[in-house]
């Protein structure tokens, strides 16, 4: 019987027939790394801070204590930075979440993943987009979707050797005339940036950013705001001014998947940061004519620190009326519009007109909350769901 | 708690190694416990009884067995071994039972039973591979029961091979628990062993593990990207747990231990018979001795032999876990042993060169890792399909996306670490160059440590991964 192996302890003699620096010098090299990581990890503030309200038991204490340890080694930053550089300097690649295109444009993963339940997905948001255009309908206010493409659909010049799969590249498109379809206001803001980017107009998005530039918002404001002034409401009227900032490095949130490399200025983008100005003072005669259109998004609207883009100032501008940006980040699109729909805001500030800023790549998203929520106010409340690795 | 992380480096194994060598021999059995009870209680405090209890029942058992005679030895056997498997029958493979028994009722329009899932205990199928042995050994008179209760929990939760092995025997660690010998040579040549298998799992099995994950998700893999999944997998596999292997061996070294090596270059193996005797050997091993030949061997006539070969190997395979893919891997690989057997038996099986036998054994591993891979028997078959190209030919543009240069230059230096360090470790000797050996070993010993420094870094800078054979 010869199917299986035997046991088989190594040869002591195999051992000595090393030479004699090889009997004390990997032992004690391996002492010295074990010691010296060990006094700096008992110094750094991972080592020293305990969880609490963890399970002892069922290993969430440990499992905590291990996740502060890891994220508090004094090794870790610049393991990152070497690792980082590495990858980038030798190999062109990133960190998992963004994909390294030609000319310094980086792209997030987000755009080129796929899934078999993809077209589930989409066909899943377009029914909500349609049940909160009903759900507003109720109000009497009407839904613009502003739909923003892909970065690496407008910008897929820049790619290099990395490709979109082609499943996705009439996704922007078909859902976008499903909305249509459907009586939802959907204007096409991929065809009026192309016409942009194609007519010479400085960079629509960020090289080194997810989201777009000032002059990228500023298109698909004045996009968005033709077809709102098409519907022929009535909005009360605003003064707005627009101000550009002087030229600043704009480190964009990809870097952060360049560890090692992110903090070279050559690889920032510079930018002129945009702001909007009411003139008019606001508020009508006796400060009380409302505010008739309200925005919900990402990151792409919401008011933050990174935001230089201005979008819902440039929308006002482009309105000229008074925007309610009620728009929030890290969240995705539909969170923030389920929870619009059920806020005071609402009803303090009933809508005429809801633009919702929806960016392509979250289409394809899965929300559970959204499956047993529905579109409904005051429908049943679930725990919140971890947002796409995006920075919306 | 796993090697390849922070807390075990650096907090674990220095305050172990530290105390252990402070204390005099008679009191380092029961240190030993300590911190191998507290590396699985780390996990889960609260399922150490179940390794407290295998431990304590096999070494009631086994006096048991070693005051019996006659048919009652038998009986308390088989009520011992049948505790053992009811344990791993319950927490591994209850849930496979209840979910394919609710997947026939629910097909025939009957409500599924009702079941809340079982969590599984690391380590499970290793201790209690371990009690069994030990079991089995008394009952052959081939160990007697040990009266050291200290030694034998020991032995049971001896960290470097609590939670993935190698599957060792009692006997082979009894004597060493009763005397080993600490020496300088020994801890250096025990962390050599360590530092190889951190960078072996760390730098190359972690690099590629994106990658095989990748090729393994897409719906309709072409030829191209199953062929990359499979051979990243298979590359992936033997470096995960060679090099998980090579840290439990390297770290019982710095003990004083002495265990039995697990892998000698399987993918130069000339056949499934020898691949078998070069891969996950003491695994190999523990189902030679306790279920080959408890189940007849080759006593039994040549069917029964070929019979036994194939449910050793289905039996092997559902060890690995509760799922229909490692029952039809086991089929595989004992369907191939038997096949192997018979074609020698009679006289079909000729001297053929390694270019023709390596690379035809290697396709017959590799079909086998795609089946063992896979997360259901579906997903594999559409690997199966795209390696014959029905789904096309080239690279998708859903993985061609997720494919990155550094993890093919991975799997390049990989592919020739397999086929070099076999020539490396048997041929360089025989060359004849009395000077060319040592040189080499220094030389490789000096690019270990900064590999071994890298390898650290990159484990901070990287996301955890488990290692792939915890989920056996």
């Amino acid at each position: 019987m010869t199917e299986f192996a035997r046991d088989h302890v190594k040869n002591d003699g195999q051992r000595h027939a090393v030479p004699a620096v090889l009997h004390w010098l990997p032992g004690l090299f391996l002492l010295a790394v074990l010691g010296a990581g060990a006094l700096l990890a008992l110094t750094s503030p991972g080592a020293r801070t305990l969880p609490r309200d963890q399970n002892v038991r069922a290993g969430e204490w440990t499992a905590a204590y291990e996740k502060g340890l890891d994220a508090g080694v004094p090794w870790r930053r610049p393991a990152l930075d070497l690792w980082g550089g590495v990858g980038y300097r030798l190999f062109g690649e990133a960190q998992p979440g963004a994909v390294v295109g030609r000319d310094g444009w980086l792209y997030t993963s987000e755009e080129f993943e796929t899934a078999p339940t993809d077209a589930r997905e989409v066909r899943d948001k377009l029914r909500y987009v349609d049940q909160v255009r009903r759900e507003l309908a109720r109000d009497g206010a009407r839904l613009v979707v502003a739909l923003i493409p892909a970065k690496a659909r407008l910008y897929s010049s820049h790619l290099g050797g990395a490709r979109v799969p082609a499943s996705k590249t009439p996704e922007y498109e078909t859902f976008r005339r499903g909305l249509e379809a459907e009586g939802i206001v959907a204007p096409d803001l991929y065809a009026a940036l192309r016409r942009a980017a194609a007519g010479g107009s400085p960079n629509l998005f960020f090289r080194t950013d997810t989201h777009w530039t000032p002059d990228g918002a500023g298109v698909a404001a004045r996009t968005v705001a033709s077809r709102v002034r098409s519907l022929g409401l009535e909005l009360p009227a605003g003064e707005f001014r627009g101000a550009r900032a002087a030229p600043a490095l704009y480190p964009g949130d990809l870097l952060r998947y360049l560890p090692g490399v992110e903090r070279a200025p050559s690889t920032s983008d510079w930018v002129r940061a945009r702001s909007t100005e009411r003139l008019d003072g606001g508020g009508g005669l006796l400060g009380d004519e409302g505010i008739a259109v309200t925005l919900v998004g990402t990151s792409y609207s919401a008011p933050s620190s990174a935001n230089v883009w201005d979008f819902a100032g440039q929308l006002q501008q482009a309105l000229g009326t008074e925007v309610l940006n009620v728009a929030d980040q890290g969240r995705g699109p539909f969170l923030p519009m389920r929870d619009y729909l059920r806020s005071p805001e609402r009803t303090s500030t009933p809508p005429r007109v809801v633009i919702w800023e929806i960016p392509e790549r979250y289409l394809r998203v899965n929300y559970p909350e959204l499956d047993s929520a529905g579109a409904a106010p005051h429908a049943r409340e679930t725990p919140g769901t971890p947002p796409a690795q995006g920075a919306t | 708690m796993v090697f390849s992380s922070n807390v075990f480096l650096f907090l674990f194994l220095p305050a172990f190694l530290v105390v252990y060598y402070l204390l005099p021999f008679r009191w380092r059995s029961g240190w030993i416990l300590v911190g191998s009870y507290a590396l699985y209680g780390w996990w889960r405090l609260d399922f150490l009884w179940l390794l407290v209890g295998v431990t304590l029942a096999a070494y009631v058992f086994a006096l048991a067995l070693g005051r019996a005679e006659g048919r009652r030895r038998f009986q308390i056997l088989a009520v011992a071994v049948a505790l053992n498997l009811g344990a791993l029958g319950y927490f591994k493979y209850a849930n496979f039972g209840v979910e394919s028994f609710n997947a026939v009722v629910t097909s025939l329009g009957f409500a599924p039973f009702a079941w809340a899932p079982i969590l599984l205990p690391i380590g499970l199928s290793f201790f209690i591979f371990h009690a069994i042995s030990y079991l089995v050994d008394v009952y052959r008179r081939e160990e007697p029961p040990t009266h050291n209760l200290l030694d034998f929990a020991a032995f049971i939760a001896l960290f470097p091979h609590l939670i993935a092995g190698p599957v060792l025997k009692y006997n082979l660690l009894a004597d060493q628990f009763r005397h080993r010998t600490h020496t300088l040579e020994g801890f250096s040549y025990g962390a050599t062993r360590f530092m190889t298998g951190f960078a072996k799992k760390v730098l190359i099995a972690d690099s590629i593990a994106p990658l095989v994950t990748a090729a393994f998700n897409q719906p309709n893999p072409t030829l191209a990207d199953s062929w990359l999944g499979a051979l990243a997998y298979t590359l992936q596999l033997y470096f995960d747990f060679s090099g998980y292997s090579d840290m439990a061996i390297g770290l019982a070294a710095m003990m004083g231990f002495k265990f039995p090596e697990n892998f000698n270059h399987p993918y130069i193996s000339r056949s499934i018979t020898e691949f078998w005797r070069r891969w996950h050997m003491s695994l190999s091993s523990w189902l030679r001795e306790y279920l080959y030949i408890g189940l007849g061997g080759n006593r039994k006539g040549r069917a029964r032999t070929y019979l036994n070969l194939f449910l050793t190997m289905v039996l092997g395979g559902l060890w690995h876990g509760a799922n229909w893919t490692f029952l039809l891997w086991g089929m595989w690989h004992g369907g191939l042993l038997a096949t192997e057997r018979r074609m020698k038996e009679a006289g079909l099986w000729r001297p053929s060169p390694a270019w023709l036998t390596i690379p035809g054994t290697m396709l017959l591993v590799i079909l086998g890792w795609v089946m063992f891979r896979a997360d259901n028997v579906a997903d594999a078959f559409g690997m199966y399909r795209g390696m014959v190209g029905l789904n096309g030919a080239g690279l998708s543009d859903t993985l061609a996306w997720q494919v990155r240069p550094s993890e093919l230059v991975t799997m390049l230096v990989a592919a020739v670490l397999v086929y070099v360090a076999p020539v490396w470790g048997e041929r360089v000797g025989d060359v004849g160059s009395r000077l060319l050996r040592p040189r080499l070993a220094v030389a490789a010993t000096t690019a270990l440590l900064p590999l071994f420094v890298l390898a650290i870094l990159k484990l901070s800078a990287q996301s955890y991964t488990p290692f792939l054979y915890f989920q056996f």
